[in-house]
């Protein structure tokens, strides 16, 4: 069931967010955010998708007035009541056969039932995917003929989970308004829900991809719990793979591939993002790179809440959950304080994502006796903290482009991070020959590398002139490159140049 | 007493004119009388008993003991009815004898083989190779996850400084997830030891935490900032353990290796001494003792130590060094 916050039967630009903006804080939903304050002559929608309900405070961001509609929808709430018993259609079986070769099979093409919403809606409704005796013979058969030795209940409720969300998403689409232009944060779900609507109601649809979805999914089935593996070690070949894991992750590469291949244009960050997408699929002509950009103006006013000298403050402003490597980080305190017994460390984010790991964290910071040096402050007002901050760091394994590194640089605190993502570019300049001469507005280390990462904390601490330099440099960079009236003319330009006319 | 005469006669008319000499029916109800009696008396004592608990139902106590005294004989009856239907029918599980042989032939054709897919030693060389296809690259990781030994991990943490960024999430989040499993433990093992019900239940929970801790130090989990701690905290709570019993094997192996750890070698012999006094096989303690006397340079006894025992020469890591001492020492 859709719940609507705000609703309107004409939107101009329809973003579909998955797990983001406005019932979670975090690098997506913060450029969302920027793009519906500073496109404000644009009426914005919003169709949220979450997991369910329960999962969710409720909405973090004042809405502004241009959001004039906001549907959300819960793909994995509980069923309440079960349909009588069906056989299922017979013609639209063998449809499900092409769709299941698409998604076993690399080499085929996708089948055009899967863009017809009449497909889900009429010839194959979800009663009949999921409670028919058709499909239960279906599946029955891929088992015996793909897996017959992993437990069947496992299989079957793959099956189902996988597939339930996408007549969920057909629904949406069928009561979705007007809509002049699709965007999409995202492969996945969302990236699916926006081709299915493109196809359906012929509409632009544009891409913007932060992290690469189909990889990070690719990764969190690998290492999962919930996903067990029961055949005997002795049993098993060395390369073999979980059979399980293996229909998650070519799931979402394939509704990655589906995205890219209807995307009008998709969009990435930084130059790596994009080489990626083109690996995963993306036909290499419709690749562009819009970089995030940050309000210059607004924070290089902190620049006079600046105390004299240089914070023995490290701050790193980021969610605590275990890709941003919190721990690393603690180490590397331990091994700063030994030198600067003052130093603090200042963790800003939210803990509630993953409660155990920051559970974890606040216990390492207590086991390595630097509890008072290390505050975990949850969500706070970064200009609030910017002035206060020696430095800005991120232990990350991962990372897009962080935002958080360009409003440090902004505000005037030099960054030390890790090797991932753009964060070289964004530290030692990597966009043209220009921006690497202007120098090196912090230092990278390796990842897992606390030792490191220590030195360079205890450099730029004790050197207040090396410290300066990369302030100057931080400040010339963002100036240049990174302006928000550049970031937000060029999706304009975009939005303007894509968006389909009202029909008469 | 009655006693029954159960002779049988030839014929039935000579039974019947038996029967009736020797067990009359007046003799029967006699049987009967003193039974019921019996039973009236049995139930009087018991619902007299009985009162004390529950007042109110005394005469249903005497009634209920008086009629189950008087039925039993019948119910006997049925019992052995249903008893003999049971001795008949039970269908018993089947027990294997001569197990010690297998046919062959009854198993399928196709008994599952495992192949070997990287081939001998090939992981290190396969993860030390950029060029190698990053997809044979992922699965070497997936097959490692499967086997977490103290080498794997190695080869895991080693891959954290790829550049390929599957491989390097791939790996960080498996050592993430093995340092995430034993901190829990840890955790776990902490309240119970703060919060320990009886001296056993604390010295069971500080055993666990001195062998978590060195753990963490055998999969080289932590850097080297860290080990120093974590050494501490084995080295805490295996003393205390060691304290209430000086002859838990394990725990004088793990001091010894503390020990060991920290160049403290007299206390490192000490330990591992104790362990082979406790009854401990030699094969598990001779190298260690031997890596004890070649760090003190006393080069001479590690011939001796290794000869002592053969079976460590079957260990492949131990075999060449065993050769070398055997052959050079």
């Amino acid at each position: 069931m859709a719940k609507y916050i705000r609703r309107s039967d004409e939107v101009d630009i329809m973003i579909m967010g998955e797990g983001t903006y406005p019932y979670i804080r975090g690098g997506v939903s913060s450029w969302i955010h920027q793009l519906l304050v500073g496109l404000s002559e644009f009426k914005f929608g919003i169709t949220f998708l979450g997991s369910r309900e329960e999962d969710y405070e409720g909405i973090l961001y004042d809405l502004p007035d241009n959001l004039v509609h906001l549907e959300v929808h819960y793909m994995f709430d509980d069923e309440h009541k079960l349909p009588h018993k069906r056989k299922g259609n017979e013609e639209a079986m063998k449809i499900i056969q092409d769709l299941y070769g698409f998604f076993k099979h690399k080499k085929d093409a996708i089948p055009k039932q899967m863009h017809d919403i009449n497909f889900y809606m009429e010839k194959m409704p979800y009663e009949d995917f999921l409670f028919s005796d058709k499909a239960w013979s279906f599946i029955e058969e891929k088992y015996k003929e793909n897996c017959p030795d992993i437990s069947f209940i496992d299989y079957f409720w793959t099956v189902r989970n996988i597939h339930k969300p996408i007549w969920k998403l057909a629904e949406i689409v069928t009561y979705m308004p007007h809509v002049k232009l699709l965007h999409s944060p995202s492969t996945g779900y969302a990236g699916f829900l926006a081709t299915l609507a493109a196809y359906d109601k012929k509409i632009p649809f544009l891409l913007t991809e932060h992290g690469i979805y189909t990889r990070e999914r690719k990764i969190d089935m690998l290492t999962a719990d919930w996903i067990d593996f029961k055949k005997p070690t002795l049993l098993k070949q060395p390369e073999e793979s979980n059979y399980i894991q293996g229909m998650w992750v070519k799931f979402f590469e394939r509704i990655g591939e589906f995205a890219y291949i209807k995307a009008d244009s998709i969009l990435s960050l930084y130059s790596g993002a994009r080489t990626i997408q083109i690996k995963f699929g993306a036909p290499e002509e419709k690749t562009r790179i819009i970089p995030n950009a940050v309000d210059v103006d607004g924070l290089n006013a902190l620049l006079d809440k600046r105390p004299k000298g240089v914070p023995k403050v490290i701050t790193l402003i980021g969610r605590v959950v275990s890709i941003k490597d919190i721990k690393t980080f603690i180490r590397a305190m331990r091994i700063t304080i030994n030198e600067i017994p003052e130093a603090e460390a200042w963790i800003v984010g939210p803990m509630d994502e993953d409660e155990e790991y920051a559970s974890e964290c606040q216990n390492m910071a207590e086991s390595l006796g630097i509890e008072k040096n290390v505050k975990f402050l949850g969500f706070q007002n970064i200009k609030e903290i910017l002035p206060l901050s020696g430095l800005q760091t991120l232990t990350s394994i991962s990372e897009g482009m962080p935002l958080v590194i360009l409003e440090g640089f902004a505000a005037g605190v030099p960054c030390i991070a890790t090797d991932v993502g753009s964060c070289y570019d964004l530290i030692k300049g990597g966009l043209d020959e220009e921006d690497i001469a202007l120098g090196s507005a912090g230092e990278i280390t390796s990842i897992a590398n606390p030792s490191a990462l220590a030195q360079e904390y205890i450099k730029y601490l004790t050197d207040e002139v090396l410290w300066k330099k990369a302030q100057k440099v931080a400040l010339k960079r963002v100036d240049k490159y990174y302006r928000q009236e550049s970031f937000l003319g060029a999706y304009r330009d975009l939005y303007n140049e894509k968006m389909k006319p009202w029909p008469e | 007493m009655i006693s029954l005469n159960l002779k049988l006669p030839m014929n039935m008319q000579v039974l019947k004119v038996m029967m009736l000499d020797t067990v009359s029916l007046g003799s029967l109800s006699l049987l009967y009388f003193i039974h019921i009696v019996l039973s009236g008396m049995v139930a009087a004592v018991g619902s007299h008993l009985l009162r004390l608990r529950y007042k109110d139902r005394i005469l249903q106590s005497f009634l209920f003991i008086l009629l189950f005294n008087i039925a039993l004989p019948f119910i006997g009856y049925l019992f052995s009815i249903w008893l003999i239907y049971y001795l008949l029918y039970i269908k018993y599980a089947k027990i294997l004898r001569n197990t010690k042989s297998i046919n062959m032939e009854e198993l399928d054709q196709e008994f599952p083989t495992v192949k070997r897919a990287f081939g001998e030693g090939s992981m290190v060389d396969l993860m030390g190779n950029t060029l190698a296809p990053q997809e044979l690259r992922m699965k070497a990781l997936s097959a490692m996850a499967d086997n977490m030994t103290q080498k794997n991990v190695a080869l895991i943490k080693n891959s954290l400084s790829e550049k390929d960024d599957e491989i390097r999430l791939y790996s960080f989040s498996l050592i993430d997830k093995m340092e995430h499993g034993i901190n829990n433990k840890i955790h776990e093992a902490s309240i119970r030891h703060q919060h320990a019900l009886s001296p056993e239940l604390r010295l069971a929970a500080a055993r666990e935490l001195a062998f978590l801790y060195w753990e963490m130090i055998y999969f080289d989990l932590s850097d080297d900032i860290l080990k120093n701690f974590l050494i501490e905290k084995s080295f805490q709570y295996a003393k205390l353990v060691f304290k209430e019993n000086m002859s838990d094997t394990g725990i004088n192996i793990l001091l010894g290796k503390i020990y060991l750890e920290r160049e403290l070698y007299e206390e490192a012999t000490t330990q591992f001494i104790i362990a082979i006094e406790s009854g401990i096989e030699n094969a598990y303690i001779v190298p260690y003792l031997a890596e004890l006397y070649y760090n003190r340079g006393n080069y001479r006894s590690i011939r001796s130590m290794l000869s002592m025992v053969d079976s460590v020469g079957l260990n492949a890591t131990m075999h060449p060094v065993l050769e070398q001492w055997r052959q050079h020492g």
